[in-house]
């Protein structure tokens, strides 16, 4: 499978928000077959360009985010690092957790937890507060004040592996998946218009900067290509034991139930009325989530670019978000690829004409 | 020794099925002695006996090795280190195909959530789920999930599909790399360390030529209350034990003094007391003498906690001289143990100038 190979040479790059650019070449190397025209611009994302050929084409824009959450030290305590989060994480995750510490060349860091034996009882059950985290490089003060300093960023540090059924675990699924499912769709169109197919408008594809603390690099983005649809293809949170039942039924999908339609003011209804009519209609199945306002995708920032951008969301159904271990199913990244690739080629005359 | 530890440490050995890990030590082992045996506990029982240019006690019985100066008997050197690791045990499948599990050994809840792990004999891979920091609470993310709520996620489908790969009673262990890290490449991380960095020192030692017989025991179930070692010493009926372990470092950001308990790069940890055993004093300061003779680093632990094989082996027949050397390690029974490879060797070296004295008649 194709998407697999994408996905682990995606997630294998480092990027937390504000660091993405070595992910960006990354997504650029991936996407370029599949493109008429490609860069990456001031704010680092990447944007790739499929042309109509037609004259004063309409936009298309298709973006998922590059950027990642992580650590960034913010000092040293007798050679281990302080650290602050880049976007948000749960420190539940942390005690004992390997990362990669991008200095360069990179290096492992272990966060540090103190041994049950000189805890109390109770601490056990207590989590440790991010200003309790320290992590471990293996230096003494004078050694990590050198060679790691203030302000470097950090990771998780979590090859992909398969579950069983298509299932797949991996650091940064949130969002690198949905760039490689930007990648299938280019592949796809790429496919159709050789089958004779035409594009009725021009099709960008944006891995954006950014997103987890201000979809600030989508904006620029839907502003540098005057879109005049964008769609935002991000992740959404799906069942497990302990996100599920009555109380969280209205934010939770399921893995495998396929692509995940947001319905609310984020969303332009001749837009997300025409992707569940394409699901129908080519067999591809659906999930729908009501947003009642912020929807936390780079779709927030890009609606209000301009004089107003018609916008869309695609999700994809993921366990464990924000995690290490991210949880996929790639029947989910095939299904939001093939349903936005039909939407790419037939988005219907509002579209169009709007 | 780092690549025998890597190859240990890659191995998964939960207390009660040691069996990987056996099977490996066992053809290391067989390389050096014929003399290997497996006991009904499944320890693993090895002895190497003097070498040639060693002079022996003349029917050359593996009780009576002799000191080659005054011809008395020689005491009867056990040395163990345990082979198995803390991990988990599956105890349910929910109808959704996720598995319940407990587990084995003394594990820190707060390290076990979005880990990879495998599961069983066939490595089924799984994660360790925790449900999205979006969706929890800010009460929430201050208490550490009960283990009854915690589950591993193997991608089935549902309970039937599950039901198929896993039966109650597997046992799941961490998936961790083998990485050498930090000033020099000094530092070691894995899963596991302790004790496979004991079974690495014996196996070490075991390609060496000796100057006595040593029985060199590998044991089961150390971590669930030193189960092996109580039958092992039974059968082995040493005069004279020593225990190879890794031990509780918190040599963390911080923390002061004693409170360590141990430091990293500080050296062999020789055990007096800990909350299992009172080590043999003589052998205490024999190991002490014999660090501060040969300018090796030595420690005690600043506190009195855990406990290793000793407490088994001290008690067993009409009572064993026992002593111990320990590797501080920091995140110990977590998936990213931390040890210094300096300290590893010196636990080596100490160990072997231990049997040269033992076998010189210096300890008797």
């Amino acid at each position: 499978m194709k998407s697999k190979e994408y996905i682990k040479k995606l997630c294998a790059a480092a990027g937390p928000t504000g660091f993405e650019r070595p992910v960006s070449r990354t997504a650029e190397e991936l996407i370029a077959p599949f493109a008429d025209e490609v860069h990456v611009d001031t704010l680092a994302n990447l944007v790739a360009v499929r042309r109509s050929g037609l004259k004063n084409a309409k936009k298309l824009l298709l973006a998922a985010h590059l950027d990642e959450v992580g650590l960034v030290v913010t000092g040293h305590e007798d050679g281990f690092l302080c650290v602050g989060q880049i976007g948000g994480l749960d420190p539940r995750v942390l005690p004992d957790r390997d990362l990669t510490v991008m200095t360069d060349p990179p290096r492992l860091g272990v966060v540090s937890v103190q041994p049950p034996h000189v805890l109390k009882a109770e601490d056990m059950s207590k989590a440790l507060k991010l200003s309790d985290i320290r992590v471990d490089v293996g230096l003494t003060q004078e050694q990590a004040v050198r060679e790691v300093p203030i302000g470097t960023p950090i990771t998780y540090r979590m090859e992909g592996f398969d579950l069983l059924n298509g299932r797949y675990v991996s650091k940064t699924l949130d969002d690198r998946a949905c760039f490689a499912i930007l990648i299938r769709t280019a592949e796809l169109l790429k496919d159709a218009l050789e089958h004779g197919m035409e594009l009725p408008w021009d099709v960008y594809f944006v891995g954006s900067t950014g997103e987890e603390r201000s979809e600030g690099g989508a904006a620029a983005a839907a502003f540098n290509s005057e879109a005049d649809v964008c769609i935002a293809v991000d992740v959404t949170q799906a069942s497990s034991p302990d996100a599920g039942g009555e109380k969280l039924a209205h934010v939770v999908t399921e893995l495998g139930g396929g692509p995940v339609l947001k319905v609310g003011p984020n969303i332009t209804k001749y837009v997300g009325n025409r992707l569940a009519e394409l699901a129908d209609r080519n067999g591809i199945p659906r999930q729908r989530i009501a947003a009642p306002g912020r929807t936390g995708t780079d779709a927030w920032a890009m609606h209000i670019v301009r004089g107003g951008v018609a916008s869309g969301i695609v999700e994809l159904p993921l366990r464990y978000m924000h995690s290490p271990a991210e949880c996929l199913d790639f029947a989910d990244v095939e299904y939001c690829a093939q349903l936005l690739a039909a939407y790419a080629l037939d988005p219907g005359k509002e579209a169009l004409e709007c | 020794m780092l690549r025998t530890l890597k190859k240990l440490c890659l191995l998964n050995g939960i207390s009660g099925s040691e069996e990987e890990v056996r099977e490996y030590i066992k053809a290391q082992a067989l390389r050096c002695t014929d003399d290997v045996r497996t006991d009904r506990m499944g320890n693993l029982i090895v002895v190497k006996h003097a070498s040639n240019n060693a002079e022996n006690c003349a029917d050359n019985n593996t009780n009576c090795s002799c000191n080659a100066e005054n011809d008395a008997p020689l005491p009867k050197l056990m040395i163990a280190a345990h082979m198995d690791e803390v991990g988990f045990i599956i105890n349910g499948i929910t109808d959704k195909g996720f598995l319940k599990f407990a587990p084995v050994g003394g594990i820190d809840p707060r390290v076990v959530f979005n880990r990879r792990v495998w599961v069983g004999e066939k490595r089924i891979p799984g994660v360790t789920g925790l449900k999205a920091v979006h969706m929890s609470t800010p009460e929430e993310r201050e208490e550490i999930p009960k283990w009854t709520s915690m589950y591993i996620d193997i991608g089935a489908k549902d309970k039937e599909e599950a039901e198929k790969l896993v039966n109650i009673g597997d046992c799941a262990a961490f998936y961790s790399d083998f990485v050498r890290f930090g000033k020099g490449d000094g530092f070691v991380k894995a899963k596991a360390i302790d004790d496979r960095c004991g079974c690495a020192i014996m196996l070490k030692l075991l390609e060496k030529d000796l100057p006595m017989d040593v029985t060199f025991v590998f044991t089961v179930q150390e971590e669930v209350g030193v189960r092996g070692a109580t039958a092992a010493a039974w059968s082995v009926k040493p005069d004279i034990a020593l225990i190879l372990e890794g031990t509780t470092s918190a040599d963390l950001a911080g923390v002061d003094g004693h409170k360590k308990v141990t430091t990293i790069g500080g050296g062999p940890v020789i055990g007096f007391m800990d909350a299992g055993t009172i080590y043999d004093r003589k052998l205490f300061e024999a190991l002490r003498d014999l660090a501060t003779e040969n300018k090796l680093p030595w420690q005690i632990k600043g506190r009195i906690a855990g406990g290793t094989d000793a407490a088994a082996v001290q008690r067993s027949r009409s009572g064993v001289r026992v002593a111990c050397l320990a590797a501080p390690v920091r995140s110990i029974h977590c998936p990213n143990s931390v040890a210094k490879t300096s300290d590893l060797k010196q636990c080596y070296t100490l160990t072997k100038l231990f049997v040269d004295a033992v076998a010189s008649g210096r300890i008797r």
